[in-house]
Formats: structure tokens, sequence, C-alpha cells
């Protein structure tokens, strides 16, 4: 049953896959103006120019370079980067593991926080805490991850000089993944804590906890063995859901720290107009995530029986 | 000239009554509505903090004490002051001039930018809804892939297709939000087609197209009013994200977040410049959030059923 569900969801998938590698490949093709002649200049050699041409495809008829494109990238070949000249593979492999450890680095942070936040904001419903935490998460979630994060550059790097202002994690060790993780992470924060929240206060209206408290049990227990478990099966999804807005608030956060990631690649590539970088950024993010949506959804029917037999 | 009501024939004074009677219960329908929206005092703040904004942006050529263009060079980097409340950038313009034409900025995206989103996305998740089988496969399977892509990545890819001005913020912004509106519309019309109401329409002759325009789609405006109060926000943000990253809005216009972009270079000596902006931003995403999440609570029959 978990295979003919897998199965399902796969074939599901490829329809969506279709339409990513079209919009990718439309890119390159209704950006204003040549990439060619914005990748040359203005004095360029005719004879670069065709050989380019060539090597982008763009000498072919539409629908023959799409497939012509479709086949390279199925053989992962991403092409060639315009400006820097190396494979856009390799760009993206040197870029790929800051921007994994910063987005999973901000989820870690950002669930150490709402997740415990949620369930005592949940037990003392309507008292200071909840209403505290209630708040203190709409402003999480209204604040733009950039400003947040040149805050928290002026505050605790500029001024204090308790973490380093910017850089690779290679370079600076875990302690320049702090500041860029707490400013990704505090509106996903924010997001899981009211999920958790709302979800905990729904279950302990529940029959079973009820039950549960009726035998004895002690609070901790309802709450952690019973409660926590069902009210967490909603907050999976949604945490699968927003790694989608991690990666893309990764682009901004990047920016500032200048951390050296796929984001800040993908705007370096774009005030470059370097279309095939672009193009193989945005595929491999968005292959990214929707893996990352299609192993939720297997980890939501692995832990919620009901969903397998549907 | 006005007809009196005794020189009325019976069918016209019943259209008459039944024309006052719907007016009559519309407004009892807002009235009730009103009175659990207001009910939730952080709701009511939400919709205070909009409409605030509101004004400051339709008023700013007016309220504004200099242009957003305005520079006066010796005035460069000042601290808030008397003559610059919000103090200067470096180029001496008045940041807070620059904020409230940059709130004019917002407000123009935010609406526009929700206007395409919806006109789109309503229309294609009715379609997809109502009709089903092959219709609904397509337009559902585009609908998906644009959401395959994580939003501001596909926001910045499209910028680059199109160029940055404010009219491709607003065009980028639509498209994107587009896919949001269609799966909504087409939960509320999947929902609503199998009622007793759409059978009857359909029993009395009514065309389909009709059937969907007069009795369906009035009863999805809820969770599609819902959905346009949350996304201004989200469009707000995400133009204040591509202007940070100087794909928005160009310079000299003002936008909220070219201003914080600026900002960064003076961090250390001129905090002011790239942080009340982003003070601005926060609290008018706020308003929205709140305002969208009351309207949800005040609209959703079951939570008004438990009070």
């Amino acid at each position: 049953m978990m295979i003919r569900y897998i199965a399902r969801r796969l074939a599901l998938l490829v329809p969506v896959l279709v339409g990513i590698s079209i919009f990718i490949f439309s890119l390159i093709h209704f950006a204003p103006g040549d990439p060619i002649h914005s990748a040359l200049g203005m004095d360029y050699d005719p004879e670069v120019a065709r050989q380019m041409e060539h090597e982008l495809g763009l000498d072919k008829p539409v629908l023959e370079q799409y497939f012509w494109w479709l086949r390279k990238v199925l053989h992962g070949d991403l092409g060639r980067s315009i400006v820097a000249g190396e494979t856009v593979q390799d760009l993206i492999l040197s870029r790929l593991p800051n921007t994994i450890v910063l987005a999973l680095g901000s989820m870690a942070i950002a669930l150490l926080i709402a997740i415990p936040l949620g369930i005592i904001s949940a037990i003392h419903k309507d008292a200071i805490i909840d209403n505290g935490s209630r708040v203190l998460a709409m402003i999480g979630v209204s604040m733009p991850v950039f400003w947040l994060g040149i805050l928290l550059l002026i505050a605790f790097s500029l001024k204090l000089r308790w973490f380093p202002a910017g850089g690779s994690f290679a370079e600076h060790g875990l302690k320049a993944l702090v500041l860029p993780s707490i400013a990704l992470g505090t509106s996903f924060a924010a997001l899981i804590t009211r999920m958790v929240r709302s979800t905990m206060v729904e279950v302990l209206l529940e029959d079973y906890i009820r039950t549960a408290r009726a035998k004895g049990l002690r609070d901790r227990g309802v709450y952690l063995r019973h409660a926590l478990k069902n009210a967490m099966i909603p907050v999976v999804t949604v945490v699968g859901m927003q790694f989608g807005v991690i990666l893309g608030g990764a682009v901004l956060t990047e920016t500032i720290f200048n951390i050296p990631g796929l984001g800040r690649l993908l705007v370096e590539a774009v005030g470059r107009r370097d279309y095939p970088l672009i193009q193989g950024v945005i595929l491999v993010t968005s292959l990214i995530f929707v893996s990352a949506n299609l192993l939720v959804d297997i980890v939501y029917m692995v832990i919620d029986p009901r969903i397998r037999y549907e | 000239m006005k007809q009196r009501v005794w020189k009325l024939s019976p069918q016209q004074l019943k259209q008459k009554m039944g024309l006052e009677q719907m007016i009559g219960s519309r407004l009892e329908q807002f009235r009730r509505f009103w009175s659990a929206l207001s009910r939730n005092y952080i709701t009511v703040w939400g919709l205070g903090i909009i409409v605030i904004m509101i004004i400051l942006a339709v008023l700013a050529p007016y309220i504004a004490p200099y242009g957003y263009e305005t520079m006066i060079l010796p005035d460069r980097l000042q601290p808030p002051n008397t003559k610059h409340l919000f103090g200067t950038d470096n180029f001496g313009r008045d940041i807070l001039s620059r904020m409230l034409y940059g709130a004019r900025v917002s407000l123009v995206v935010g609406l526009g930018g929700v206007t395409i989103a919806a006109s789109i996305g309503v229309l294609l998740g009715a379609i997809a809804g109502f009709y089903g089988k092959w219709i609904d496969e397509i337009i559902m399977r585009i609908m998906d892939s644009i959401l395959a892509f994580p939003y501001i990545i596909l926001a910045v890819a499209l910028m680059a297709m199109v160029g940055p001005s404010l009219r491709n913020v607003i065009l980028v912004i639509g498209i994107t939000r587009t896919p949001r509106f269609a799966r909504v519309t087409r939960g509320s019309v999947l929902a609503l087609k199998e009622m007793d109401f759409v059978t009857a329409a359909r029993a009395l002759g009514q065309r389909e197209w009709r059937i969907l325009a007069r009795h369906i789609l009035p009863n999805c405006l809820t969770p599609i009013v819902v959905m346009a109060s949350l996304s201004v926000a989200t469009a707000i943000l995400t133009e204040s994200a591509l202007s940070f990253l100087g794909l928005g809005i160009q310079p000299p216009q003002a936008s909220w977040g070219t201003m914080i972009a600026d900002g960064r270079r003076f961090m250390l000596d001129a905090p002011w410049i790239a942080t009340l902006p982003g003070i601005a931003i926060s609290l008018t995403i706020l308003g929205y959030n709140l305002f969208g999440d009351g309207l949800r609570d005040a609209l959703d029959p079951k939570l008004r059923g438990r009070e």
C-alpha cells in the first residue's frame, strides 16, 4: 500500500516536472534583449557569438532546442556559465552545501523555539504567556527577513562583535551560522508556534485526552505521550511546505551575510544576465523543493495511518 | 418620475418588496459580520493600521515635507531632528518623505498584484472546479508547476525575464499569487457545485456559465476575500524584497525595500536609514495579517457557532 501511494505521488509529479522544465527553458527565450549580446557586450566577435549560440543551442528551432536542452539536463549537463566560464554544475555544487546548512540550521533553531513555545501556549491558553507568544508570533511573521538580518548584524556583529559579519561556514565555523539562521528561522518559528498551539488546543479537547486524565495519568504524560504526537502530524506538512519559503528566504539572507550559497549565486547571475546559470540554479532549487514535499508526504503517510487507506 | 407604491402593478410591487427584502437581508448579514469582526479587538487594530497606511499613502504628495528625490546635500546623513523628523540619507533626502512615497508604491503593488492574481486565479479555479475532467487536470497541473518553485526564487527569475520596473513587479506578483487563488476557488466550487441550489438552477434550464457566475461564485467569496487580505501582505513583502535585491523599483523612485538596501552601507553611522523603513514594512504587514486572520475567524461559520 505504501509503495502504491509513493508510485501514485511520483506519477503525479511527472506533469509538474515537465511544467518546471518548460518554464526554465523559456527563461532564456523570453528574456528581454539577446542573451548573447548581453553577455559579450557591444564590440563582440561574430565568430565567438556564433559559437556561443551553437553551445547554447540557440541556432536550432525552438522545439528542437527544448528537447536538446532536456536531454543535456537529464545527462547532468547544465551548460557553462557565460560570465564565469565554469560549468554550471561545478558552480552549483560548490555553493549548495552552504545553502543546505543554512536552511537546516534555521529550521533547527525555529523548531527548538517553536515547539516548546507552542505547547506551553496551548496548555496555558488565554493566559499572559499565550497572548504574549501569539503577539510575538504575529510580529515574527510580519518582519521582513532581510531587515531582521540587518538589525541582527548591527546589534550582534558590528556593535557587540559576538558573531562574524558574514562569510562561509567553512571559513568561520558554526558561529557564522547563528545570526543568518536566526534571521531566516524567525518567521518560520512564528508560523510553527501558531500551528503547534492551534493543533494542541484542538487535540487537548479530544475525548481520549479526557480518558487519559480520568485514568490518573499526570499532565506531563498526557501532553507528551498522547497530545503532542497527534498535534505534530499537521505540523510535519507545514514544515515541508515552508522548506520552499526557507529556500527563497535564503536568497535574501545570503545576500546580507555574504554567504556564498545558491541564493546569492542566483542574484549575481540575474545581475549579469548569465542565463545558463540562472536556469541551473532555479532547476536545482525547484527539484530540492519538490523532493522535500514528496518526502514530507511520505513521512506524513508513515506517521498517520489513516492516509494509507485513502 | 418615481412611481407611488399604490400605482404599482402586483408584479411590480412583488419585485420591489423582494428587492427591499434582499437589501434588508444583505444589510443584516453585513451587520452580523461586522459584529463578529469588531468583537476581536486585535482585528480592529489590524484594520486601523491598514486604514492609517492607506490614508498616509494617498495623502503623501500633500503631507510629505519634501519630494522623494529632493536632495539637500548639506543635510546628508543627519539623525532625526526637528528639520528632518526621520533624518536624512547619504544624498540628503528626507527619510520621512521617502517613506510616505514608499507607502504609495506598497499600496499600488499590493492592490494591483492581488487584483491581477485574484482575477486570473478565481477564473481559472472556477473553470477547473466546475467543468472538471481534463480542463481541471490541465489547469491545476499548470498551477502546481508554478507552486513547485520557491516563491521568492520564482519572483527573482521572472524579474530577470521582464526587467525591473513598478509595472513588472505588479505583474510578477500577480502571476506568482495566481495559483493560490485558483486552488482556493476550485476547492469552494467543487464543494458548492453538488448542492441543491445548483441542481435546481440546472432544472430551471439555466446555462452552465450563468450558474457558475451568478450562483456559485458569489458563494465562494469568503475564502477568496481572506486570501486577498493575506496576499496583500505577501505582495508588499515580495516587492520590498525584490527592491532590496535591486530587481524591483528602481531609484530614484522611493520604495521601502530600496531604502533598506541603500541603508546597508551606513548601518553603523546612520542606522535610521535602514531601520525606519523596516518598521514601516513590518507594521503594514502586521496590519494585513491581523485583519486577515480576524476576517477568517469572523467568516468561518464553525467558529461563529461556538460564540
